[in-house]
């Protein structure tokens, strides 16, 4: 990790009280004299790290150090827009009696997250909207009716104990195989990978009755097929001491930054701990104070964004930001086939004008 | 060469005839891609001017400028930055995997 002094002032925004200083990356050819500043692949290498800092099974934690915001920002949209999940697009109510209105109700199971694998589904060709295959389509059915437990206990209010089925639940969502589902979905059984999510509650004599039909789409159609609940990146802090701090005034100074961020070594002389830094909000409290607003310096470190993610379907993790680069790999393949296939026409135009 | 591909970019009217000066309208995609383009073109050095814009949020393409010095070809700038787009990616993507597999970060469990 790099340490303040090494850091140069180009890769720092400066952040001073009201205001954020050398905002722009300036590392393009030509802007420095005598600088070559091209794209060069090697000296790339060497200069960018990626590091997983943190893992969870639900959440990942990862440095990418060494880019221009432009990629960290790509890789963001992409893990939020356009990696592809499954999701609830079509419901088909033949009753619903409770008390959510129809439209709503469809709206809050499209919401729930399921563990379909993407990969084994193709999309629905938006031309052909009937087209509904094994391959492309995967139904659920749902069929509550809430009734009185008439072994209730007496004077009981709980209504877990006094209705059955009072509350309809992303588990009762009841997959019903097509086709050659049955032996593709084999290894797991396609349903909403949290079992408790609580859709409508219901009293008896209400009723839910409805088919369900989940298809493959990416986020920037709808939230719903977002496979992140988050994804975001920020940019590392670098706290800086200019000068000494009394030793009074060592309790209040620690207070305006986050915990352990601030630290006093055995000598009584305050130091900024490196490792607590990362976890700063860089929050301008120390500026406020007119005695401490010339002892630090403020700033965050251009090129190094702190990502962080978390999955929301079937998605693992740490599989997060390799299948973001699948996409914009992509992306960037039909890009050059056009943009080629643009360049021999041009050939051949420069061809046919350099003839008559 | 099928129609598909031509359609994706399309030289917009008014670029100059050696395409030395050129925008590029490209379908269907987004800041997500027209800003990491714009990034990698501005890393050539042949390259006099580049910017991308959305020219309006309802419709679902992007512009591309490009203004090349010496009267060099902006489309073969484009293709090169494309292709090194696709080296940046490829780098990030082992970097990250060899990382994952070095296991040296904290690991903790949570319900979901």
């Amino acid at each position: 990790m790099a340490s303040s002094s090494q850091i140069s002032p180009r890769r720092l925004v400066g952040i001073t009280a009201e205001r954020a200083t050398n905002v722009s990356n300036t590392e393009f050819p030509g802007h420095y004299p005598g600088e070559d500043l091209s794209w060069d692949l090697q000296k790339f290498n060497q200069n960018t790290t990626v590091k997983v800092t943190r893992l969870s099974n639900r959440q990942i934690e990862f440095d990418i150090v060494g880019v221009d915001a432009s990629i960290a920002n790509a890789f963001r949209r992409i893990m939020m827009a356009e990696i592809p999940s499954v999701a609830i697009e079509r419901v088909y109510i033949f009753d619903n009696t409770t008390v959510i209105q129809d439209e709503v109700l469809a709206h809050r199971i499209g919401l729930v997250p399921l563990n379909v694998d993407p990969t084994i589904m193709d999309f629905r060709d938006p031309n052909d909207e009937n087209l509904a295959t094994d391959r492309n389509t995967i139904v659920f059915k749902v069929e509550l009716t809430c009734t009185r437990n008439p072994n209730a206990p007496k004077g009981s209010e709980d209504p877990a104990q006094l209705y059955v089925n009072h509350e309809f639940l992303s588990s009762h969502l009841a997959w019903s195989p097509a086709g050659e589902q049955e032996t593709v979905f084999a290894h797991s059984k396609p349903g909403p990978t949290n079992p408790n999510i609580v859709l409508a509650k219901l009293r008896p004599g209400q009723s839910v009755n409805m088919e369900l039909h989940a298809v493959k789409g990416v986020g920037k159609d709808h939230a719903k097929f977002s496979p992140v609940a988050t994804a975001s990146y920020r940019l590392h802090p670098n706290i800086v001491l200019k000068g000494e701090i009394p030793p009074d005034r060592i309790e209040d100074f620690k207070k305006c930054f986050a915990a352990g961020v601030v630290a006093v070594d055995s000598k009584g002389k305050v130091y900024i701990d490196r490792e607590a830094m990362r976890r700063d909000y860089v929050t301008r409290e120390v500026l406020r104070h007119p005695d401490f607003a010339d002892k630090v310096e403020l700033s965050r470190i251009r090129d190094h964004f702190i990502f962080g993610a978390e999955s929301e379907g079937p998605y693992r993790p740490e599989s997060l930001l390799p299948e973001a680069i699948k996409v914009m790999r992509s992306k960037i393949s039909t890009l050059q086939k056009s943009a080629q296939a643009l360049l021999e026409v041009q050939r051949q135009e420069d061809v046919t004008m350099a003839e008559p | 060469m099928a129609d598909t591909t031509k359609q994706k970019i399309t030289i917009m009217k008014g670029a100059t005839e050696n395409l030395s000066a050129a925008t590029y309208q490209i379908h269907d995609e987004s800041h997500t891609i027209g800003n990491a383009l714009r990034w990698m073109i501005m890393k050539n050095p042949k390259v006099e001017f580049c910017g991308y814009s959305v020219p309006h949020p309802s419709e679902n393409h992007i512009q591309i400028r490009i203004q090349m010095y010496d009267n060099l070809s902006s489309l073969e700038a484009l293709v090169k930055a494309l292709g090194d787009l696709d080296d940046l990616c490829d780098s990030i993507e082992s970097k990250y995997a060899t990382s994952l597999q070095n296991d040296d970060y904290e690991k903790f469990e949570e319900s979901s």
